[in-house]
């Protein structure tokens, strides 16, 4: 008996260091095969090196695989895109497209550069451009290419890009998000390049655990080797970067304070505080960047007929007024934050300054009371569904929300579900009377405003199933390029806030923290949560 | 021994249908799908739809159940994650081996530590050395992994630096999400083993074998603690089922890409299929390890290795 447990024991110390061993080996020969594949474009050892804590998964490397907030961060250094966006709402910047021209309101001609190769060798022509976004259609995970009805190659070089519609930003999303690659790599590739992708970009991977780490090296033969000509966000400023995947917020502060990081790409605000003084400088031995989110926190009323809200504007309004939008920062996010003036973020384009000093629903319970008197409701007569997602700024959000609307007498039930339970419902009528939801953009509010107010956008009409002729044709306006304008702009917001259909509470502040000595970690002055580029990035060597 | 062997093999073939059934029907009737998660909520119904129909899920319950069982007990293939395409099965293997290692080590330390812990408890009962390990247990299984873990970090990574705080890669990336994973493993197998030996201590036969003169080491070494076994390996089979799938919560704060956190992320995004495999897989694996735990049981005990023998004739 006592062999049997020595016996045990010993096979159990046996399994645990082989397993051990199979585990780092793995990884190990991973990248040594990596290496040998790209053997000629890998730079050597003995140079900078950088490591950035992403804070999201990513299992797949394939080029058109659906976007996260991770993988956003790691395509510039892998894929290049036809031209890239300059900035927040900014024109397009040439990349491997050299330049562009309208021939018509739908069709778009690309020229190309005509020395562009991958990190495998293979010439980038027009041929590749247009199979790369076929393969994107294919994949039907990209849907901003549902607006090309067809590509003509012309030329290896030149190109003309069909569209069927001319709305606000269709041809900078489709120009600025599709990544190309050659077609030979990609058909030579066994896994659709999910673990060995043929860079575009000016660094190739060269070990790869998916939901762990993604190490990139410098490419020696970079294609775009005028640096004036490089695209801002596809320099090649440091020699190796290691992309860890931490996906735990207390962890990553806690990496970057260890040193284990150099880059962290999201601080949430209740870490903030270790990095950053109350001044809003940053503490001693760290670079912290700070930037208005491009979301916003919104709340949106059932407009349909299964709602109370449905044909009740005084309703609607009661609750606006009765919703404190500073109390919601102060507490949601420590104070980071700021209180929106209309039906979107302050940050875009066609945020209108006069919107600074309007009255949008400032907080006033006597007149909360008075409206939902004037309703048709008394205190205590009215109890509300609220269905929110299970982001931790929402459930504390909606707890907030819900006791100040007791204080006007409206009582409330919170339903939380997680994303898919979520989306689900709320394309469900019979399931809520008010949202808490995030909403953002990439450029401009009227984007925003067409996701959630536009009656031809989904199935089921628009995300508050209201029928409402005059805000659709105000709305129509703002997405038409020739009546946009302030006036449009004007006319759809002011309309919006007097229906009361919908009410922004706030936007987060965001915030990416580096060693000191490292800067400009968004490169652009760009308010995305999820982008910062540390390939692009400045490096005090 | 080799038809017990072979009898509890072919059962693990209606077990993993069932399985797979079961799995499969849950994951059907949950409200919500893939693509409201890959999309979110500001895309097209067309986009959606269109996605929908590509991915096979407007098809019907049986059509979509049978076509899953051809391809997972035919062709031997769990398929690809509907979310970014990756190879089910290339995705399991390649995290297998990083929750093998947190699962045995977990187990390790729980038989290293646990079991001479709970011996001494039951040896000195009643005394302040058996109040001090059961302390220790009872503190151990309350305290919750993840927050230990974030402890842990704290204290040898960020101020001691002596450990990374996450990731894989070297022996001491392990360190930390081991000793933050076995905790309540040690004072389960501490609890059971002191209960177990405390009844064994307290049998005639062992009392003859103290009369007889046997000295303290031999009786509790050699007599008692084989016979006390049994609870003790059902307690670490179960403790070693439940690490492959359960230790989320660590591969979580850690970074360590296994099983366990593959699953969750599967479920948050409605990855019917990774979810379906991973189960699957799961399952294949624990009816395995039960049947070593039954094995293992004939080798702690003649008795039931008597049985075997009996069955055989």
């Amino acid at each position: 008996m006592k062999k049997t447990l020595a016996l045990l024991l010993a096979m159990l110390l046996v399994c645990t260091m082989l397993l051990a061993g199979c585990g780092s080996d793995s990884g190990d020969s991973n990248a040594n095969d990596k290496t040998n594949a790209n053997d000629t474009n890998v730079s050597a050892v003995g140079k900078s090196e950088v490591v950035v804590g992403i804070s999201e998964n990513l299992d797949s490397l394939d080029p058109w695989h659906i976007g996260n907030g991770g993988g956003f961060c790691i395509w510039p250094s892998i894929y290049e895109t036809l031209f890239c966006i300059d900035g927040f709402g900014g024109d397009l910047l040439p990349v491997i497209g050299k330049e562009y021209e309208y021939l018509s309101e739908y069709d778009v001609k690309v020229t190309i550069y005509d020395y562009v190769h991958d990190s495998a060798g293979n010439r980038i022509t027009a041929s590749d451009i247009k199979f790369s976004y076929e393969m994107c259609q294919q994949g039907g995970n990209w849907p901003t290419t549902n607006c090309i009805t067809g590509i003509d190659v012309e030329d290896d070089y030149t190109l003309v890009f069909h569209f069927n519609t001319n709305k606000l930003r269709t041809v900078e999303d489709a120009f600025g998000e599709i990544k190309i690659v050659s077609q030979a790599a990609y058909e030579a590739s066994t896994d659709g390049m999910a673990s060995y992708p043929v860079s575009t970009a000016g660094y190739v991977v060269t070990d790869f655990v998916p939901s762990s780490s993604v190490t990139c090296e410098k490419v020696e033969d970079y294609w775009q080797q005028d640096v004036s000509l490089q695209a801002p966000i596809y320099k090649q400023n440091v020699d190796k970067i290691v992309y860890q995947f931490i996906t735990d917020g207390t962890q990553m502060a806690n990496a970057m304070e260890s040193g284990d990081i150099d880059i962290a790409q999201l601080i949430s605000a209740d870490n903030i505080s270790t990095f950053m003084n109350e001044d809003g400088t940053s503490a001693e031995g760290f670079y912290v960047e700070a930037a208005l989110s491009n979301t916003h926190n919104d709340v949106l009323f059932n407009c349909s007929e299964n709602s109370v809200f449905g044909d009740n504007q005084a309703l609607r309004q009661a609750v606006c007024y009765a919703i404190d939008k500073d109390a919601v920062v102060d507490l949601v996010v420590n104070g980071y934050g700021e209180a929106c003036n209309c039906f979107g973020g302050s940050i875009f384009g066609d945020y209108q300054d006069e919107w600074d000093d309007q009255n949008y629903y400032d907080y006033n319970v006597d007149k909360a009371k008075q409206l939902l008197s004037q309703a048709g409701y008394e205190p205590g007569e009215l109890s509300v569904v609220i269905l929110t997602d299970q982001m931790p700024a929402h459930t504390m959000m909606v707890q907030i929300i819900a006791e100040q609307l007791r204080v006007i007498g409206i009582d409330s039930t919170i339903e939380s579900y997680e994303t898919a339970l979520f989306n689900t419902y709320k394309a469900d009528a019979t399931k809520w009377d008010i949202l808490v939801t995030l909403n953002g953009g990439s450029a401009y509010n009227a984007q925003m405003w067409q996701w959630n107010l536009d009656n031809t956008y989904y199935s089921y009409g628009n995300a508050i199933f209201c029928v409402d002729e005059q805000m659709q044709s105000l709305l129509e306006a703002c997405l038409d390029p020739a009546t946009y304008g302030s006036e449009a702009i004007n006319a759809f917001s002011s309309y919006l806030n007097e229906q009361a259909y919908a009410m922004a509470i706030y936007s987060p502040q965001v915030f990416s923290v580096a060693k000191e000595g490292i800067h400009n970690l968004r490169v652009f002055d760009n308010p995305f949560p999820q982008k910062i580029y540390a390939n692009a990035c400045e490096y005090a060597h | 021994m080799i038809k017990y062997i072979m009898k509890r093999l072919l059962w693990m073939i209606p077990v993993v249908l069932g399985v797979t059934i079961f799995i499969f029907s849950i994951m059907y009737l949950m409200p919500g799908d893939a693509t409201s998660v890959m999309f979110g909520a500001d895309v097209p119904q067309e986009a959606i739809e269109a996605k929908k129909e590509a991915l096979g899920l407007n098809d019907g319950y049986f059509e979509r159940l049978l076509r899953y069982l051809e391809d997972v007990f035919i062709h031997f293939d769990f398929g690809n994650s509907i979310v970014d395409n990756t190879s089910i099965k290339d995705q399991l293997l390649l995290r297998l081996p990083k929750t093998m290692i947190l699962a045995f080590s977990t187990i390790l330390l729980g038989v290293v530590i646990g079991i001479p812990l709970g011996t001494v408890a039951a040896v000195k009962q009643n005394t302040w050395v058996d109040r001090c390990a059961m302390t220790l247990s009872l503190l151990g299984i309350s305290i919750p992994g993840f927050w230990l873990g974030l402890m842990l970090v704290i204290v040898f990574a960020v101020k001691l630096n002596w450990f990374p705080a996450f990731g894989i890669g070297s022996f001491k990336h392990y360190v930390l999400p081991c000793l933050a994973n076995s905790v309540t493993c040690i004072a389960l197998v501490a609890r059971h083993t002191r209960s177990a030996m405390v009844e064994v201590l307290r049998s005639d036969y062992l009392v003859a074998a103290k009369a007889k003169g046997l000295s303290q080491f031999r009786l509790i070494f050699c007599h008692a603690l084989p016979n006390a076994l049994l609870p003790i390996i059902t307690v670490l089979g179960t403790a070693l089922g439940a690490q492959m799938a359960g230790a989320l919560v660590i591969e979580n704060i850690f970074g360590i890409p296994g099983v366990g956190s593959y699953v969750v992320s599967a479920i948050g995004n409605r990855d019917f299929s990774v979810v379906q495999g991973a189960v699957i897989f799961l399952s294949i694996i624990f009816s395995f390890i039960m049947l070593v735990t039954d094995l293992l049981y004939a080798f702690a005990d003649p008795r039931i290795k008597a049985q075997f023998s009996k069955t055989k004739k």
